[in-house]
């Protein structure tokens, strides 16, 4: 039994399963609506956002483009991406095992293993195709309303990006941030892997993110040595293409945190499955 | 609009072809007025950079056009942060209607020799208070000039010129010089969670500067002109 | 009419399908199996029988790989599942308890996607033959959703044909299904039995219905064997308890226990006599009955291995 085959077969049962399709619908609703209220109320928004430099300068120039509507969009990826990944990545094994279906999966001759990995691996082809979607959506959309220029990226330092510098960055970004995506799905794939329902994973997945990323917010000592820890902490460095100069050793050491804790999340699901005894 | 003090600057930057013997303020600044006609409009080359330390924007180059008495237009493409102090000024503000020019004294600044000139308008209306101008005495151009408004403050610009005087002394750089308040946004609107660097809380305020590097004049050669029927 | 195995005198010279040996199963202290062990022969419908919570999935999920065995041995076609995987879960096909299959897609394309991970896809023409032979072949494309139970379970039957598995293994197939739904799959077995020759175990809590279909067969109770052999042996009718319900019962104990029948008497209570006899009996009993005026309301007779089922159950 190829691997591929096997992938295929999943992709197909992903995609026949309607609640797949709530993240591009919900990324189809909602980039939209950002983008319109962008070009609607956007100015009063780099307004505040640069209130203090207005003492000491004039502006020139369109801040309020394509560009920045695709930043801005891609900030969000913490908030609702997460669970439309979580939503179909939880139910690739233990939704099977609620309806019952995983024991004429298992009753075929591909092995436990390759059946946890095609399962995995057609569940990243899902978040990135999620995300690619996303991406697109976010930049054609957002260039035809709101059409090309240089970026301006607020945070302690506010960086101004010339329009030829932004295009490359933004696409490392989003690819970063498919690594950070995936992360998330390889958590609620390996609690899929412990589940015999698809609402724990997804409930529990978010669940980690959300408090991870409380603690990290939170200031205080004790938060601050377990912080380094958690990959929620690394997900956001996607930001860091956002930055002149580019510090590259960072990138590739939260890519690397990241790239970790996916296998180790694939890891722990192919040893629990592999042991597990099937009862529904 | 955009910068009309930027024709006060140049109007004040033209040299003397007469030496500046007399320590009459008003004299002085009279000779450099009427150098500054002698420019009927030019259009220029230049290169913006921008130094404030939370402020990161690239080096932009564009085009600025000026044309008697106070015609400035600016063209950087992209997005462009320009010194709101000094650039709205015009000569006129300062030097035309009644005023009263006192010289102070004279001031070693960096290697030069220079005059140095207190500018009060009699209008008391007027929205200049005080300006300090600071000549060279040698080739008669500014090389410093500070203006308290009412509106916008005080403004402090720096004049660049190269060793070799030309037909039309214009400078090759003006670095403009500004307080501002450091950029404190709420996490919520940055979004920067990973954000491990302590606000720095104690450096509230920051000085920033603006260099406008003039790489090549067309000297009353009519571009300008064009330019500025072109937006009739 | 059962399969019969003509070709085979003895256990010796017939191909073992499924050897289970020892077999254990705990479950956090809790036993389910307790050292199950028997024999599946090629052409064997084995009905492996046993009440509700007896270990019988448990052991079917054991022989399928779905669980672990604490300890013993399962060989199918020779070999361990757990070991060769490839080898033998490609020859066995199977239902166990429900018959669950992704709803959300036709019965066709639950049987497509199904052969492509027994390895080959299995073409158009087969699907559809299995569909036939299953009696689903007019709601092919039809989402399993919609389905009634007897049509998920004959949907069921369908996925563990899909890639012609030389073993069928089928965990209580006729659950929740009415009367002729129940024919029908007998019917079913029958037919994969004699005409296309698979070895069919068959798991039920219903004695008559193993009785009409298999001819090897093993009752477990409480995670352990409790009775193994054919069939036929097992459910003879030479020693058979009857219950006689008469209308006057001391007329009718006066009768038996002056005649031949007095031997076959066990005990009686109301207007109930209870007897042990053979199935030839009965017959005489009857008319002797009722050459004396004494009506006989009911006869019933119950096979000794039938009554030890019926006290497990």
């Amino acid at each position: 039994m190829i691997m591929i085959t096997l992938v295929r077969i999943e992709l197909y049962k992903i995609f026949s399963k309607p609640r797949t399709y709530i993240g591009f619908v919900a990324i189809a609703f909602l980039v939209p609506l950002i983008q319109v209220a962008l070009y609607i109320d956007g100015e009063t928004y780099i307004e505040f956002s640069l209130q203090n430099l207005k003492e000491a300068f004039e502006f020139q120039g369109n801040l309020l483009n394509g560009f920045l509507a695709t930043y801005i969009i891609l900030a969000t990826l913490y908030v609702h991406i997460p669970f439309l990944i979580a939503l179909v990545t939880g139910d690739l094994i233990a939704g099977e095992a609620a309806s019952g279906t995983l024991k004429i999966l298992l009753t075929r001759k591909a092995d436990r293993t390759m059946i946890v990995v095609s399962k995995f691996i057609a569940g990243m082809i899902y978040t990135a195709t999620l995300i690619f979607f996303m991406a697109i959506i976010s930049l054609v959309l957002g260039l035809a309303i709101m059409g090309t220029g240089d970026l301006i990226v607020i945070k302690n330092t506010i960086y101004v990006f010339a329009e030829n510098d932004v295009l490359w960055r933004l696409i490392a970004a989003f690819c970063f941030g498919l690594i950070a995506m995936w992360c998330v799905g390889a958590l609620a794939f390996m609690f899929s892997a412990f589940s015999d329902n698809a609402i724990g994973p997804i409930i529990l997945t978010m669940t980690v993110i959300i408090s991870f990323i409380i603690i990290s917010a939170i200031d205080l000592s004790i938060f601050r040595a377990v912080k380094p820890f958690m990959f929620t902490n690394y997900m956001g460095s996607w930001k860091l293409f956002f930055e002149d100069p580019v510090d590259y050793n960072k990138v590739i050491l939260s890519a690397g945190v990241l790239i970790f804790h996916i296998l180790g999340f694939l890891g722990i699901s192919i040893y629990h499955f592999n042991r597990k005894d099937i009862l529904t | 609009m955009i910068q009309r003090a930027l024709i006060f600057s140049l109007f004040l930057l033209l040299p003397s072809m007469v030496q500046a013997q007399s320590k009459d303020g008003t004299a002085i600044l009279e000779q450099v007025k009427e150098k500054f006609y002698t420019i009927k409009e030019y259009e220029a080359n230049v290169k913006i950079k921008v130094d404030v330390d939370f402020v990161k924007i690239p080096v932009k180059q564009g085009l600025i056009w000026f044309m008697q008495p106070d015609k400035v237009k600016v063209k950087i493409p992209g997005f462009s942060l320009l010194p709101k102090r000094g650039m709205n000024f015009t000569p006129n503000q300062l030097l035309t209607g009644d005023y009263t020019a006192i010289f102070i004294r004279e001031e070693k600044l960096g290697e030069y020799n220079t005059y140095v000139i207190k500018v009060i308008p009699s209008d008391e209306t007027d929205d200049i208070i005080l300006s300090t101008i600071w000549v060279d005495q040698k080739r008669m151009v500014i090389r410093k000039l500070e203006t308290t408004t009412k509106s916008e403050g005080t403004i402090s610009m720096a004049f660049q010129f190269g060793p070799v005087v030309k037909k039309f002394d214009l400078p090759d750089e003006i670095i403009f010089t500004f307080d501002l308040r450091k950029n404190e946004l709420p996490l919520g609107l940055t979004g920067d969670f990973e954000n491990t660097e302590p606000r720095d809380k104690k450096s509230k305020n920051s000085k920033g500067t603006v260099t406008i590097s003039y790489l090549e004049y067309f000297v009353n050669q009519g571009r300008a002109i064009a330019q500025f029927k072109k937006n009739k | 009419m059962k399969p019969s195995i003509v070709n085979f005198t003895s256990e010796l010279e017939r191909e073992t399908i499924i050897e289970v040996c020892d077999l254990h199963k705990s479950y956090k202290g809790f036993q389910a199996v307790k050292g199950i062990s028997f024999k599946v022969f090629r052409g064997d419908v084995f009905g492996f029988l046993g009440p509700n919570g007896a270990g019988k999935s448990t052991t079917i999920r054991m022989m399928l790989d779905l669980i672990r065995p604490t300890s013993g041995t399962i060989k199918i076609f020779g070999k361990s599942v757990t070991e060769n995987r490839e080898g033998t879960l490609n020859k066995i096909g199977a239902i166990v308890e429900k018959p669950d299959l992704y709803g959300y897609l036709s019965v066709y394309d639950n049987l497509e996607l199904l052969s492509k991970m027994s390895g080959k896809a299995a073409a158009k023409e087969k699907i559809m033959e299995i569909l036939e032979l299953v009696g689903l072949k007019d709601r092919a494309k039809s989402k399993i959703k919609t389905f009634s139970h007897g049509m998920k379970q004959r949907a069921g039957i369908a996925q563990a044909l899909i890639h012609d598995p030389e073993l069928i293994i089928l965990d209580e197939p006729t659950t929740g299904l009415d009367p002729q739904g129940m024919v029908e799959i007998r019917d079913l077995i029958l037919k994969l039995s004699r005409e296309r020759h698979k070895t069919i175990l068959l798991s039920s809590h219903i004695l008559n219905e193993v009785e009409i279909v298999a001819n090897r067969m093993v009752i477990i109770n409480k995670g352990k064997v409790a009775v193994e052999g054919e069939v036929e042996k097992l459910l003879n009718t030479d020693d058979m308890k009857v219950t006689l319900e008469v209308n006057n019962i001391n007329d009718a104990l006066q009768l038996i226990n002056n005649s031949e029948f007095a031997t076959n008497y066990r005990d009686h209570a109301g207007n109930r006599i209870m007897l042990q006899m053979k199935k030839e009996q009965m017959a005489s009993l009857n008319r002797k009955l009722i050459e004396n005026n004494i009506d006989v309301i009911a006869m019933i007779p119950m096979r000794s291995l039938e009554e030890y089922f019926l006290n497990l159950t």
